[in-house]
Parts: C-alpha cells; sequence; structure tokens
C-alpha cells in the first residue's frame, strides 16, 4: 500500500487564528463548554483523523504584567478535554501535552495510563519541558530549569513513567500478584518504587509525542518520540528536519519507520483562491497588530512595543538579545532573512498560525500540497489548525478530507481501535522479567 | 438530608471483589453505569476516590475519569481525589477550572491525604508529618487564591472592540508561603461553581483541623453515632459534615444476614447491614447527628443498585430527600452558597 498521512488536529479555544473568538460565527462563551469540544472531536472522528491534540501552558498571557485583554484563553487543562472528548468517541486518539518540570513521574504515569484504559488505547502524551520562566513562578521557582537540565531530567521521567507502564506483566489482574512487579527505578531526578496502581495501558504505552526543535530536542524527539509535531514553512526544511531526526534515531538503534513526523498546517480554505484569500483577509481584519506584536515580543524575550510597526523585524538585534532563541523563533526570523519583513508582516504572521505553514486555497490545491509533501519525504502526515473551530474543521473534514481519500493518501475509515493502529506504531512490548 | 455515594473500588467488604461484577481492568462503561445509577436515584454527588478493584493498591487518577463521565451525566455531582500530599497547587487549580466548566458546575475536589505511594514521592518522605499537614493546608489555600484570581466579572466577550477579558478583574496572587511561592494568575477562568466544592475525608485531629480551615465538606469516618456526634460538636457548624456508612441491603433481614455471612467478615466503621425499611429508620437518626451520609456500598454494583431503586423511593416518600434535582450545581445540590472571589474589591 502507498504511505498515508497522518492527521492529527489541534483543538484551540476559538481557533489558531489569535481573534478567531471575534469572528462573527463564533459564540465566545462556548470555549469553556463541554459543547464545544465533543462538537470538534466528533468532527475530527467523521474525518477519521488520527488523533486530536491539546497543547498546555503554565503562566497567564501577559504584557508587562497584566494579562493580555485582547486575546481568548488558553486551552483547558489538556487532560481533562481530552479525556472529556473521549468519552463521546470510538476511535479519535488522545494527546494531551504535560510537562516533565512541573509534575512528578508517578502522577503523569497513572494520568496517561488512566486515560488510555478509559478510552480503549487511544491515549498520547506530549511530552513537554516547559521553557517560560512564567510557568516557574508559579511552581515555586525563581526561573526554569537550564535547558540540558530539563531535557536530562525529561529523559529520566519519560524512563521511570515507562518503567510503571511496564510493571504489570500483559493480562496481570490484581489477583496475579506474582505477575505484578516494583519497577524501583531510580536516577538522579527520581526514585520510583510502585507497585503501579492498574494494569499495564492497552497500548503498552500510551504514544510518546515530542515537540522539541532545539539540537537537544531533537536529541530527545529521537530518543523517545513515536510521533513528532514540529513547525515547518518549507518542504526543503521539512525535508531536512526529517533526516536529520532519522539519522539521530539511527545512530540511537531506532528504526526511522517508528517515528511519525507531523508538521503543523493551518489551512484557510476556499470554492476558489479567490474566495479563499477572501477570507484570509477577513481573519486580518480581526486582530489588531498590538496583539501579534506582544505574540513576537513573548516569543523572542525581545521588547518590540516601542518600535514602528512599519520598520523592519530587526532580526541581527533580536539574535544577539536572545542567543537562547527556541525552534519557533528560529525559523521566524531565518524566514525574514530570506524574504524581508516588517514588524507588521512579522506580526500578521504570528496572529494568523505563529509560526507553522498556513495555506490558503481550494481543498483540491490543498490536498495536492499534502500529497507532495508526503511523497517527497518533507513529513509523514499533519497536524491540522484550523484558524476557527468548529468551521475551518468542518471545511477540512467535509472537502479536504475526501480530496486526500481519492488521491489515495488517506484512510477511508479506521483499521484499528489504538491510536497505535492509526499510527501504525508497534505495541512497545513489556518487560517484566527484567524487573525483580 | 445530603446523599452522597462512594464507590469502594469493588465495594466497600473486602471481599467485595468475589460477587462484584467489576471489570478485570478499569473501564468507561462501567463507571459510567455506576454514574447513571447514581444519578437516577438522584443523589448529590457520586465520589471517586479512585480505587477500581477488590480492596488494596488499586487506583487510578480519578481526575480524567470524572471530565470523562461530563458527557453522561446532567445533575449529579462528580467528585475526584487529588493526593495533597504532593500535588502541586497550580496543578490542582488547572484541572479542577477545566472540569468544573465541562461539568457545568458538577465537580468536586476530594482533598487526601497519606494515600497512594508517597514513596515515590522524594520531596513527600523528607517531610516531618506536621509539615505535611501544614503543606496542605496551604496547598488548598493556594489552590483556592488561583480559582479567585479571575473574578467573575473577568471575561466581557466584547467583540466589537476586541477585548475578550477585562485585565482589572485578573489578579496575579502573588502568594509566598512557606512551602509554596505561587505568582499567579491562573491562565483559565474562575470555575463555574467560583469554587468547586473541597471535599475532604478523615477523622483524626489533623483532618478535623485541616477541615475546619479549608474545606467545604469533611466526610468523617466514625465507629458509631456518639462519635459522629462528638465530631460535629468539635467542629462546630462549619464545615457540612457527612458519615461515611458501609451499606449492605437485601430484602429482608435473614437474607441480608446471609449475605453478609456469605462475605464473611465485618464491613469497617460505621455500617449498616439489612432491609431498605431499616436503612431509611437508620439514614434518619444520622440526618440529626450530621448534614447527610455518604453511602459506600458494601459490594459495587448490587448495594448501589439497591439503594437508588429501594431506599431513596422511601426517603422521597418520607420527606427526608427531594423527589428530583432541585439546583443545578454541585454547591447548590449541598446548599453551600457560591463564594465572591477574594479579590473582588
Amino acid at each position: 500500500m502507498t504511505r498515508q498521512l497522518h492527521l492529527g488536529v489541534f483543538i484551540y479555544p476559538g481557533g489558531h487564528h489569535i481573534a478567531a473568538w471575534r469572528h462573527p460565527n463564533m459564540r465566545a462563551e462556548r470555549i469553556t463548554e463541554l459543547d464545544y469540544y465533543i462538537e470538534a472531536g466528533q468532527l475530527a472522528e467523521r474525518g477519521k483523523f488520527d488523533l486530536f491534540f491539546v497543547g498546555d501552558a503554565l503562566n497567564a498571557r501577559e504584557r508587562e504584567g497584566r494579562v493580555v485583554g485582547e486575546i481568548a484563553i488558553n486551552n483547558l487543562d489538556p487532560v481533562s478535554v481530552v479525556s472529556a472528548v473521549g468519552s463521546v468517541t470510538q476511535h479519535l486518539g488522545l494527546v494531551a501535552t504535560l510537562s516533565t518540570t512541573y509534575n512528578e513521574p508517578a502522577s503523569i504515569a497513572a494520568k496517561f495510563a488512566t486515560l488510555d484504559h478509559l478510552s480503549g488505547g487511544r491515549a498520547g502524551w506530549n511530552v513537554v519541558t516547559t521553557l517560560d520562566d512564567k510557568a516557574a513562578l508559579n511552581f515555586s521557582r525563581d526561573q526554569a530549569m537550564e535547558k540540558s537540565l530539563r531535557y536530562e531530567r525529561a529523559a529520566s521521567f519519560v524512563d521511570a513513567v515507562t518503567a510503571l507502564w511496564d510493571s504489570w506483566e500483559d493480562g496481570a489482574t490484581p489477583q496475579s500478584s506474582e505477575r505484578i512487579h516494583a519497577p524501583n527505578y531510580r536516577s538522579n531526578f527520581f526514585s520510583v518504587e510502585g507497585p503501579f496502581g492498574m494494569p499495564r495501558p492497552p497500548q503498552g504505552w500510551p504514544v510518546l509525542v515530542q515537540a522539541g526543535g532545539s539540537p537537544p530536542g531533537r536529541d530527545f524527539a529521537a530518543r523517545i518520540g513515536e510521533a513528532i509535531f514540529t513547525a515547518q514553512g518549507k518542504l526543503s526544511e521539512a525535508q531536512a528536519f526529517r533526516t536529520d531526526i532519522h539519522a539521530r534515531m539511527v545512530a540511537r538503534g531506532r528504526d526511522p519507520g517508528s517515528v511519525k513526523i507531523m508538521p503543523g498546517l493551518s489551512p484557510i480554505i476556499g470554492d476558489t483562491e479567490t474566495s479563499a484569500r477572501r477570507r484570509e483577509e477577513e481573519f486580518g481584519e480581526l486582530a489588531h497588530p498590538s496583539v501579534g506584536v506582544w505574540m513576537l515580543t513573548e516569543m523572542t524575550k525581545f521588547r518590540l512595543y516601542d518600535h514602528p510597526l512599519d520598520a523592519p523585524l530587526p532580526t541581527r538585534d533580536i539574535r544577539a538579545f536572545n542567543p537562547a532563541l527556541g525552534q519557533n523563533a528560529l525559523s521566524l526570523l531565518e524566514r525574514a532573512d530570506r524574504e524581508p519583513m516588517t514588524i507588521r508582516d512579522a506580526a500578521r504572521i504570528m496572529v494568523r498560525s505563529r509560526v507553522h505553514q498556513s495555506f490558503v486555497g481550494t481543498p483540491d490545491q490543498l490536498a495536492d500540497h499534502m500529497a507532495q509533501w508526503l511523497h517527497e519525504g518533507g513529513s509523514d502526515g499533519f497536524n491540522v489548525l484550523p484558524p476557527l473551530f468548529p468551521d475551518d474543521l468542518a471545511l477540512f473534514v467535509d472537502q479536504v478530507v475526501p480530496a486526500l481519500q481519492k488521491r489515495g493518501v488517506f484512510r477511508r475509515d479506521y483499521t484499528g481501535p489504538t491510536l497505535r493502529d492509526h499510527l501504525g506504531l508497534s505495541r512497545p512490548p513489556g518487560r517484566p522479567s527484567t524487573q525483580i | 438530608m445530603i446523599l452522597t455515594v462512594s464507590i469502594p473500588g469493588c465495594g466497600a467488604h473486602p471481599n467485595a471483589w468475589r460477587y462484584s461484577t467489576a471489570p478485570a481492568a478499569p473501564s468507561l462503561s462501567w463507571f459510567r453505569t455506576l454514574t447513571v445509577t447514581a444519578e437516577r436515584g438522584g443523589l448529590d454527588a457520586i465520589l471517586f476516590d479512585g480505587e477500581w478493584g477488590p480492596a488494596g493498591p488499586f487506583v487510578i487518577d480519578a481526575v480524567p475519569l470524572i471530565a470523562a463521565l461530563a458527557a453522561s451525566s446532567k445533575r449529579i455531582g462528580l467528585g475526584a481525589a487529588i493526593a495533597l500530599d504532593h500535588a502541586e497547587p497550580f496543578n490542582i487549580a488547572r484541572s479542577f477550572a477545566a472540569i468544573d466548566r465541562l461539568t457545568a458546575g458538577r465537580s468536586a475536589l476530594i482533598a487526601r491525604m497519606g494515600t497512594g505511594r508517597l514513596s515515590d514521592f522524594a520531596h513527600v518522605q523528607a517531610q516531618e508529618p506536621a509539615a505535611r499537614w501544614a503543606r496542605a493546608a496551604e496547598c488548598v489555600t493556594v489552590v483556592r487564591k488561583l480559582w479567585d484570581s479571575w473574578e467573575d466579572e473577568s471575561i466581557v466577550l466584547d467583540k466589537p472592540n476586541g477585548r475578550f477579558s477585562d485585565p482589572k478583574y485578573i489578579h496575579p496572587i502573588n502568594h509566598s508561603g512557606p512551602f509554596f511561592s505561587v505568582r499567579g494568575p491562573l491562565n483559565a477562568p474562575r470555575p463555574l461553581q467560583g469554587n468547586p466544592p473541597v471535599i475532604q475525608r478523615g477523622a483524626t485531629s489533623e483532618d478535623l483541623a485541616l477541615a475546619r480551615e479549608t474545606a467545604d465538606v469533611l466526610v468523617v469516618p466514625v465507629n458509631d453515632p456518639a462519635e459522629l456526634a462528638a465530631v460535629r460538636k468539635s467542629l462546630g457548624e462549619r464545615p457540612c459534615l457527612l458519615v461515611r456508612l458501609a451499606v449492605l441491603l437485601a430484602p429482608t433481614e435473614a437474607a441480608a444476614k446471609a449475605r453478609a455471612a456469605e462475605l464473611g467478615g465485618p464491613l469497617e466503621g460505621l455500617s449498616f447491614a439489612g432491609t431498605p425499611d431499616g436503612l431509611v429508620a437508620y439514614l434518619s437518626e444520622l440526618s440529626v447527628l450530621c448534614d447527610g451520609v455518604d453511602i459506600a456500598p458494601a459490594v459495587v454494583p448490587i448495594d448501589l443498585d439497591l439503594l437508588v431503586d429501594e431506599v431513596v423511593p422511601r426517603l422521597r416518600n418520607r420527606g427526608l430527600r427531594p423527589d428530583a434535582y432541585e439546583g443545578r450545581t454541585l454547591r447548590e445540590h449541598l446548599h453551600l452558597s457560591r463564594p465572591r472571589s477574594q479579590f473582588a474589591a
């Protein structure tokens, strides 16, 4: 069979356009209501999506010490949202983001194992290390943990969590205590004795998702990632990223086939290219440029508030000011080096899709584009970021999914019940024989 | 009287697993059936401490569980346990801010101490017991501050002017205490109930002290009604006091005796084994001593089914329970007023 795309939908309150909540079609109060998430989840399942993805943040979004009033709320607690969505869907994978820096392995292991049991094997954990210093202030720390230490802790964290998941042999029940083992995991960071409170998750391990783009992030992804979310604007860059991850995996003795790389993709669809462009303009009107400037400042830590909007984006100053820019910031600056842009232009990119790839066109154009990335080794699929929920997800499901199916690059139906089945990932073998 | 049910895995009796139809691994359909049954009986809340199997260390995380039950219930309160010994207040506040919205104001936080494998949490091991209690009290205090950090007026949804929220109603909490320093604000709007009820379990003097300071509801395990009366006296009017009662039911006294004998060994703590009429009389007596009862069925679902089908109608006939849900939120079911944000001017 020809390679198939894997599709995730990245939910965001209102939509991925930062001002989606202002769209005339949006009843903004819905974004804290259960039905809103149920509708999105059921739409995604109707579109045979692999997974439903919720990101996380551990601090309020502020500008100079005050919450930014122009934008909607952050995602609600990811595990709660995906768990609720899982209760009204049968196949859709459920991926929630949680931080290894501000949690403990025993709690996370229990959270995702619970989700995997309750959903019949559909859970995935997006493993993040949380970059923002402001999050640290909400967790009794002065600043974010230094990057290499954060990733060391993350690696140990994942080892502890998987040791807990593996501590029951497959098929063990509370009555077969001889088949329940104590993982006795110890490292410089954690000491986890177990035993674990429930049977091995249906998938063995919930799927491990990673999104790090920096060199330590890529190494971590190559070590643990089974699905990788990434921001890639151009096919050539996406190909290079994918090749790099595969090489890092081979160096670690992993089969490159055991990872699915899914760049973000924000589509604006119209019956004609012109009508798609018109929709894009409509969105552009919704956000004040100051919101984009705030987003740029947050991402780079370089204060842009006093700069004229039509001045060139000061890429050199930004790089000099912040040598530790994250991957998303770096990709934007690289893009600005290629195609000079003003602060206003950069702000518009940020409000539209942050740094993720955006596509404006007809369903057929988009399907061709996605198939091209698949065939030319740019990706194994996409994490779709609809600018407006649920409207743009509905358009994608009703118009783009059939176009992909017609091209033979996307499933017409689910073939198995678990997220691992959808992604074509094997189930990790247990390892109790190595335990006491 | 307030009436809630707790789900102690297969049941409150240590041998319940022999008679329970609970599946061999945690399953949503199992918990969903129990919740639908409890809601059919108009119970105020169903409380999940995470136990899912035979008595012992078999626990899941009850927080994603109640999120998964939001869509299959409409009125009943849904409680999930948090281990206060090692949880971070920001994470707790964030989870329950979401769940309280997703359940339309039906969530409760069950504050537990000393549960779970504390040895898995290095920083807990290092603490003296007194410090653990002090940390727990501070933790709940911080959680409440975070919930209150977005005042009710903060979400304005003013589309024409592009103002989603009004920052003047959103406050950093700047909490700095012996165990936590948390700047805030939370990155989620205030829970629909303002603060979801905080339900604590326990009967030691430390439990009572913590409950007095931080809880909306105390569920107290006692051995006899006299002990319950003593707790009420010691606590005063607040918080709302429920007594935990393990319950085994059968249509006749003889059948109840036979079931008890078959299970073997007694039910732990305050318990009742007998007929629906007998239980109604006993609940009526207990309701004088406290605000209500948290039932722990001896075997799940047998004794939950009997409670709902045989006992609740009799309680309604006696006027001890309403004929239908009167309120929308769990706070309303529990007759707890909705608190104003502590940051409100």
